[in-house]
């Protein structure tokens, strides 16, 4: 079983992957703040970790610099709207090396499932028809 | 990623495909309307039909090819 990590300051929004990814027999940690989110980095295991962009305190483009720190390969997603003002942090990130995917906010549970299964079981993958939605 | 991608695709169809790439980071506003972009990398096929997508690592051989013919 592969376990996965949830970084985001709004509870509804951490209920909300921890709802749908426990249905698929996922294990799941949800935290609050980045803080959090490195320190179960530091003693946990994980297949995948989603962040989010904007947090009070320690905002995501920090975790994400000092996560990459404790582990450079972890699959991590930020979560944030694809607008510019959102993504100028991350250029700068990129620019400097640091690896991240992108996720698009909000996700819909389908979504949020169809990432997972593909991230963590590649192999066993089926594309998503998109065809006249 | 995009350069064993390349080899998949020219191995599946020659010369006769288009890839089109578009780096999120650089140009947001070309997929802020495309609802079908949820997450990165994403690879859309969208000829021949259906039109589908595959999220994750797309230079896998097996996982794309399987996905070009489906």
């Amino acid at each position: 079983m592969s376990k996965i990590l949830i970084i985001d300051d709004d509870s509804l929004v951490r209920h909300a992957y921890e709802l749908t990814l426990e249905d698929l027999d996922y294990e799941v940690d949800a935290v609050e703040s980045g803080e959090e989110g490195l320190e179960k980095i530091r003693n946990n295991e994980y297949g995948l970790v989603f962040l989010d962009l904007n947090m009070p305190g320690m905002n995501g483009v920090e975790t994400l610099r000092e996560l990459r720190k404790i582990d450079k390969n972890l699959t991590v997603y930020i979560v944030s709207g694809f607008h510019n003002a959102f993504l100028e942090e991350l250029r700068k990130i990129k620019e400097d090396g640091i690896h991240f995917e992108l996720a698009r906010k909000p996700l819909s549970r389908d979504q949020l499932k169809e990432i997972v299964e593909n991230v963590i079981h590649p192999e066993a993958h089926s594309s998503e028809e998109i065809d006249g939605e | 990623m995009i350069v064993e991608l390349k080899e998949i695709l020219k191995k599946q169809y020659g010369d006769k495909y288009q890839l089109d790439v578009i780096e999120i980071l650089k140009f947001p506003e070309l997929v802020l309307d495309e609802d079908d972009v949820i997450a990165t990398p994403t690879l859309i096929k969208y000829s021949p039909p259906p039109i589908r997508r595959i999220i994750g690592d797309i230079s896998q051989k097996q996982k794309v090819t399987k996905f070009l013919i489906s």
